[in-house]
């Protein structure tokens, strides 16, 4: 996979191309600011960017504007966002109408190695990854009548990690059960919550974004 | 929290100065042999004296820039102290003697001037002069001459006059003959001044007037009757009730002063200038407020500052400090145990994890960044998200307000939100957000048990803090059915 990374801090980005490059990616271009960015992934046309939110010249929030532009510039790119906190209010900004190819994951993640390249992959290929942070704290807002307390605590796991972004094989795998297991779990809970289940995991994403933010 | 104005301060003082002198001067016309009926004598000089330092008070506050009070009040002091004259004590006698024709010159400056308080012609200025020359200075000069001892007609009369220079009874008689054959033709002349006065005022200027008016008329009216019926045939059974009448009439002279003056519209410079004073005073009450709720912000920052110092030295480098030894420890072993290495650095890397978090935790709390990337709507949803009880926003503000008031804005709901979880026990909040008349309306409700403590150290930093942008902070703890705290915040730029 073709990869540029942003992020001004050289040395979290030199260990960022290290971790990509190790798993098999080709770091075709780095950047440090969103224009050094935006200018690259024109030029590379890459299928993924990894960005960091803030950036010169503001240090606010550039790399959120840069993957919403890359995705409507470059609809085969990628764009997985690294932050150093993670808020529901900027994935809900992020992925607003598509999860499609997006990513939003803190930081600290790119030392879980597996789960990082794992990450990468899903992203570049056209799904998502959402933090497990903004997931958890999406899932344990308090409210009124609450639906989740309907779901069994296996299922409350599934629909996290559905949340994440994650594949049924994926889940499958990271919960030790079948697939086929994995799809009884995901029927049942849609059908518990009320949602029209999707075949396509960013979808899948997107619904379980949006009920959970409701 | 307001405290009192130096004005209303110095008010007080004369007051009870005032009240020690009537009683004092009471006691002393009681006892006194010179009186008639020396109850009744005393309780009329009693009343006199109080109604004129009373009201004059009055109109003081009420007209701090007017003269008219303080001549109110120097009538009434004077009144007492002339009153002394009758006392047993020798040199409070010669006092009152001295003084005996004072109250009559202020309350002749104060005819003059009223309601004003200013002289208003060279004529006018002339006639005040001549009261405190007349009343005043040359009325006081026999005291220096006088010997009662030496003198005949007076009976009940104290003993000595320690004031006394040098005894000659006939100067004393020169003086005052000499005084009441020029002042009679001057208070003659002071009087068709008045009254002319009186008849070219315009229908605003005898509004306030009529009153003094009719009490001064009917004081000197009775006055004169009093005088008259002495001075008829039969001399020296001078009749006693209209006397006494006259002086009841007289207590009622200071209230027809009041009276007028209230009915006075004001000049449009002394509005000004009385706004001043009371502007002056809320300035002060306000200043004390700001030093010490600046007093208490640097305090909230220097604890803030420690508390962050502890958290960081206790937390994130606590754990950066054991990591390191771990990494040592681990880097030993790599070699003969790869195994338990592996397992090490795992564990370093989970406490890394939760360095990490830990930071990132305590950098929210420091300023959350959602705040300033996205604004209060933002962050306030940040909050009721985290928030262990369900929290219902209804917000209507759009886009981006001043940084300060998004900052206050945010720690009133986060504090109040804290509050809920920490002791109201409550099942659900409700946080109401909107823009009002140029200002920020924050509330934050909730359905706990109430009993919020304003004067908390975390109600207090927040009521500062909306203080220092021009805003209130208010906290009902008592309602039944939960706690209300709400924050009105001023949408100036410029904060």
């Amino acid at each position: 996979m073709r990869v540029i990374v942003a992020e001004d801090s050289v040395l979290l980005r030199e260990g960022v191309v290290r971790l990509l490059q190790e798993a098999g990616h080709e770091v075709v271009a780095q950047a440090g600011d969103s224009e050094e960015l935006m200018r690259k992934v024109r030029a590379h046309k890459p299928d993924l960017a990894v960005v960091d939110v803030r950036m010169p010249p503001t240090q606010t929030d550039e790399g959120l504007r840069a993957a919403k532009e890359i995705r409507s510039e470059l609809p085969d790119c990628g764009v997985l966002v690294l932050s150093g906190y993670v808020e529901p209010t900027y994935a809900r900004e992020l992925l607003a109408d598509n999860a499609e190819g997006l990513g939003y994951l803190l930081k600290d993640r790119v030392s879980d190695v597996e789960d990082f390249a794992n990450a990468v992959a899903r992203v570049g290929d056209g799904g998502s990854a959402l933090d497990p942070e903004v997931v958890s704290q999406l899932m344990g807002r308090s409210r009124e009548d609450d639906p989740l307390e309907e779901l069994t605590p296996r299922e409350r796991e599934v629909l996290a990690l559905m949340a994440e972004g994650r594949s049924n094989a994926a889940i499958a795998e990271q919960l030790v059960v079948t697939e086929r297991a994995v799809e009884k779990h995901v029927t049942s809970i849609f059908g518990k919550l009320g949602l029209s289940a999707s075949s396509e995991d960013h979808r899948r994403v997107l619904a379980v974004l949006r009920f959970l933010e409701a | 929290m307001s405290s009192m104005t130096p004005l209303r301060r110095a008010l007080v003082a004369l007051g009870i100065a005032g009240v020690l002198l009537g009683i004092a001067t009471f006691v002393m016309v009681a006892k006194g042999e010179a009186a008639t009926v020396p109850l009744l004598e005393a309780t009329l000089t009693l009343l006199i004296g109080w109604s004129f330092i009373g009201t004059g008070l009055f109109a003081w506050e009420r007209r701090p820039t007017n003269l008219i009070g303080p001549l109110m009040v120097g009538v009434g002091f004077a009144w007492f102290l002339s009153e002394f004259k009758v006392s047993e004590i020798p040199l409070a006698a010669s006092i009152g003697f001295a003084v005996n024709s004072l109250p009559v010159a202020i309350l002749i400056h104060l005819l003059i001037v009223f309601p004003s308080g200013r002289a208003r012609s060279q004529l006018d200025r002339f006639f005040i002069g001549y009261a405190y020359v007349a009343g005043g200075l040359v009325a006081a000069i026999p005291t220096f001459f006088y010997n009662p001892g030496g003198d005949p007609d007076c009976s009940g009369c104290v003993a000595s006059n320690p004031l006394l220079i040098h005894d000659n009874l006939d100067l004393v008689h020169g003086i005052f003959n000499t005084l009441s054959a020029v002042s009679i033709p001057v208070l003659i002349a002071l009087i068709v001044h008045l009254v002319r006065r009186a008849r070219s005022a315009t229908q605003e200027e005898r509004r306030s007037q009529e009153p003094v008016w009719w009490a001064g008329g009917a004081t000197i009216f009775l006055f004169a009757a009093a005088l008259l019926t002495n001075l008829g045939p039969e001399s020296g059974t001078y009749d006693d009730v209209l006397w006494y009448t006259a002086n009841f009439v007289i207590a009622a002279v200071p209230f027809a002063f009041l009276l007028g003056l209230l009915r006075t519209r004001l000049s449009q410079a002394e509005v000004v200038a009385e706004e001043n004073v009371r502007l002056d005073a809320e300035l002060q009450a306000r200043l004390d407020d700001l030093r010490e709720s600046r007093a208490r912000i640097v305090q909230a920052g220097d604890a803030a500052r420690r508390k962050l110092e502890r958290d960081l030295h206790d937390g994130a480098q606590q754990r950066l400090v054991g990591l390191a030894l771990d990494l040592r420890l681990a880097r030993e072993k790599l070699n003969e145990d790869p195994e338990t290495a592996a397992a090490m650095l795992d564990e370093a890397s989970a406490e890394l994890a939760r360095a990490t978090e830990e930071l990132r935790e305590l950098a929210r709390g420091i300023h959350p960044a959602v705040l300033s990337d996205r604004g209060l709507d933002a962050a306030v949803q940040m909050l009721a998200q985290r928030a262990p009880v369900p929290v219902r926003i209804d917000s209507s503000i759009d886009g981006r307000l001043p940084e300060p008031v998004e900052a206050a804005a945010y720690f009133v709901v986060s504090e109040a939100l804290t509050n809920v979880v920490k002791h109201a026990r409550a099942d659900h909040a409700e946080v109401g957000i909107r823009r009002e008349n140029g200002r920020l309306l924050v509330e934050v409700r909730d359905d706990g048990a109430g009993g919020a403590d304003p004067s908390g150290s975390g109600l207090r930093g927040l009521a500062d803090r909306v203080a220092a942008l021009d805003g209130r902070l208010q906290v009902n703890g008592q309602r039944t059915g939960g706690t209300l705290v709400q924050a009105e915040i001023p949408l100036r730029e410029s904060a």
